[in-house]
């Protein structure tokens, strides 16, 4: 049968489950109460995080990157030639 | 063809136009030809300039990781075998530089104390302690929709869980290129994604409470 334990194991690092457990799986879910709310937990982790570290990426303007591709291109060059 | 081949990452190539290992190409960057490199610091410095700022480093911080990224893949693209992706190659410098910049990298972490929090929610039958307490989905829903909570419990993550977790949810990365990238086998890839995903929850939570 599967576990609370496995099921969490599953839903944090992506351990895949055997066959049987994934028969298992939507009834263990329906029947523990604690599971499935680790299983919305973790899905409003990723989605949450997710959103936070897209908004710490769009600090990076065109402008910005276009300044930096061009430092970044001086320094190359440098090397290169 | 083989599976490194085939690009299957949309986020790391939004925009690049190097789709495949192209032997030619790579023998013009090996040769240091000046169009290939221009190629190189065109399609991926933007690339390389979010990714840090995504982990967390500042602005500065981000364009110097850049910078000396390009600059280290100059001096070592002799050594590329042409065996993965030229992005692969690239960020694998890159993350090394991560390791170096944030000076705590520890290879392959055995201990975590982590998993004692977590193996401690579970009785010796794997099930959940009588005493255990799972907030409602709608409070923990209510409390990751405060920036600051998210922001604090992922910044104190290790750099590692914090690589790995955003290559996974948020670059959607395939399994075998996190690894790649990352030098970590399958298994201590699920282990430090395990460790991430735990301690946030566990961030989360504990917030949610104070």
């Amino acid at each position: 049968m599967l576990s609370c334990k496995e099921l969490y194991e599953h839903l944090a690092s992506g351990k895949e489950l055997t066959r049987i457990q994934k028969l298992q799986y939507p009834m263990h879910l329906f029947m523990c109460h604690n599971c499935k709310k680790i299983a919305s937990q973790f899905k409003t982790i990723n989605s949450s995080f997710k959103k936070v570290v897209t908004k710490r990426m769009e600090k990076a303007s065109e402008d910005k990157i276009s300044e930096l591709e061009k430092s970044v291109w001086e320094e190359v060059e440098r090397k290169i030639s | 063809m083989p599976r490194w081949y085939i690009v299957t990452q949309d986020y790391l190539l939004k925009g690049a136009s190097i789709k495949v290992v192209d032997p030619e190409f790579t023998q013009k960057l090996k040769n240091g030809d000046k169009d290939a490199m221009s190629k190189i610091v065109h399609d991926y410095s933007s690339h390389l300039f979010k990714a840090a700022l995504g982990l967390g480093f500042d602005e500065n911080e981000s364009k110097e990781l850049t910078q000396k990224t390009m600059v280290k893949f100059v001096e070592v693209v002799h050594k590329f075998e042409g065996r993965s992706h030229i992005r692969t190659f690239l960020f694998g410098i890159f993350y090394n530089h991560v390791h170096e910049a944030r000076r705590s990298f520890k290879k392959a972490q055995s201990h975590d104390p982590i998993d004692e929090v977590a193996e401690s929610m579970f009785d010796e039958r794997g099930n959940w302690q009588k005493d255990a307490r799972v907030s409602s989905p709608e409070k923990f829903l209510e409390a990751c929709q405060t920036m600051d909570i998210i922001e604090l419990c992922l910044d104190k993550l290790p750099i590692r869980q914090k690589m790995a977790f955003t290559l996974k949810f948020v670059d959607s990365a395939e399994t075998s290129e996190i690894c790649n990238l990352l030098t970590v086998s399958d298994t201590n890839l699920r282990q430090l994604l395990f460790r991430a995903k735990s301690r946030l929850r566990l961030c989360v939570e504990s917030h949610m409470n104070k």
